[in-house]
């Protein structure tokens, strides 16, 4: 009875993992290649210098992607996907974030410098 | 008795503890936890459309987290139930990142509003330095003519004591001329008058006019 139990066990067992080792979808795998190209892309450019910590963290996910592709498992890698697409995102998004703090700040210093000057107009006076 | 109440104090809140840590982690808390974020996202966006358009976003992965929880009923368990957990907490982590761009946006856009004021502050301080420095280039312009007119007024003054001196030689040479006039006019009538008395003189010394032809 048990060797019969077994049996049925591993008859049910089988086509579970014959499912989880299918392969993924092949647009599911286009979708992997190309936020890996755009994450290299990234990581090359500006973005990768501004927001480094970011695109690091996206290709994490892209190689947890490919690692779910690899096991079989679809829905996790189309997960993993959006979190990387997510993550470049942000990264753009903090790269956009931080030009523009540069940007304030140095407009910021030149304004300083400017009311500087007109202060000194101001303490002179008519001299 | 005072030992086992202690004890079950201790154990009670040990408990309690466990059950709020667990709670974090547990779907419904996660549901909780990125529903409190959005809100809390939301009244710091203000009217910001790029923020307001992540928070839209943020929402229906909330809804996409709460379908998934509400799939977990009693029926479900084992492997499909651990599979709806994966599916609360990969849609609220995505929650979670959506709210970090936004947080993004928010920032870039203050950012942005800093700079320009920055920018019209900078305009019109530009504007004020650039009258200052016109009135002390006319005041520059001014301030160089005075001193031309020192320079001329002092030339004013040099000449008008020469003029002064010249003037005064002027009346002297007029006075020597007419004392000199007066020695002329004097000179003149004592001429004519050494002339009268030298015709005088030749008529009383001349011969008488008939004597001189018997001479011959």
């Amino acid at each position: 009875m048990r060797r019969i139990g077994a049996l049925m066990l591993m008859l049910l067992l089988v086509p579970l993992g014959t499912v989880s080792a299918a392969e993924v979808s092949k647009d599911t795998s286009a979708r992997v290649n190309l936020i890996s190209e755009k994450a290299s892309k990234m990581s090359s450019s500006k973005v990768g210098e501004y927001a480094r910590q970011d695109v690091g963290a996206a290709q994490t996910s892209i190689s947890e992607a490919k690692l779910a592709m690899a096991a079989g498992n679809e829905k996790l890698a189309q997960q993993k996907i959006e979190l990387a697409e997510m993550q470049l995102t942000i990264a753009e998004a903090r790269t956009a974030e931080k030009e523009a703090l540069e940007q304030a700040t140095l407009k910021r210093a030149e304004l300083k410098k400017l009311e500087a000057q007109l202060d000194s107009f101001f303490k002179e006076g008519g001299k | 008795m005072k030992r086992i109440l202690l004890f079950a104090s201790i154990v009670g809140l040990f408990t309690c503890a466990t059950a709020f840590a667990a709670d974090k982690d547990s779907p419904e808390g996660r549901i909780e936890a990125a529903r409190a974020a959005i809100e809390k996202a939301t009244s710091n966006s203000g009217d910001i459309k790029s923020a307001i358009d992540d928070l839209q976003q943020a929402n229906i992965y909330l809804k996409r987290a709460r379908e998934a929880y509400d799939k977990i009923g009693f029926l479900s368990f084992g492997d499909k139930k651990k599979e709806l957990e994966k599916d609360v907490a990969h849609q609220t982590l995505m929650v979670d990142k959506i709210l970090l761009l936004a947080a993004s946006h928010v920032s870039k856009h203050r950012a942005e509003e800093d700079a320009a004021q920055a920018d019209r502050q900078i305009a019109t301080t530009k504007t004020r330095i650039k009258i200052i420095e016109s009135c002390r280039s006319e005041l520059d312009k001014v301030k160089g003519d005075a001193s031309k007119l020192d320079s001329i007024a002092k030339e004013l003054t040099t000449l008008k004591a020469e003029k002064a001196e010249q003037l005064k030689k002027l009346d002297e040479l007029k006075a020597e001329n007419t004392k000199l006039a007066d020695q002329v006019a004097k000179q003149a009538a004592e001429i004519k008058q050494l002339n009268s008395k030298l015709e005088e003189a030749q008529k009383s010394v001349a011969p008488a006019p008939s004597a001189a032809p018997a001479a011959k």
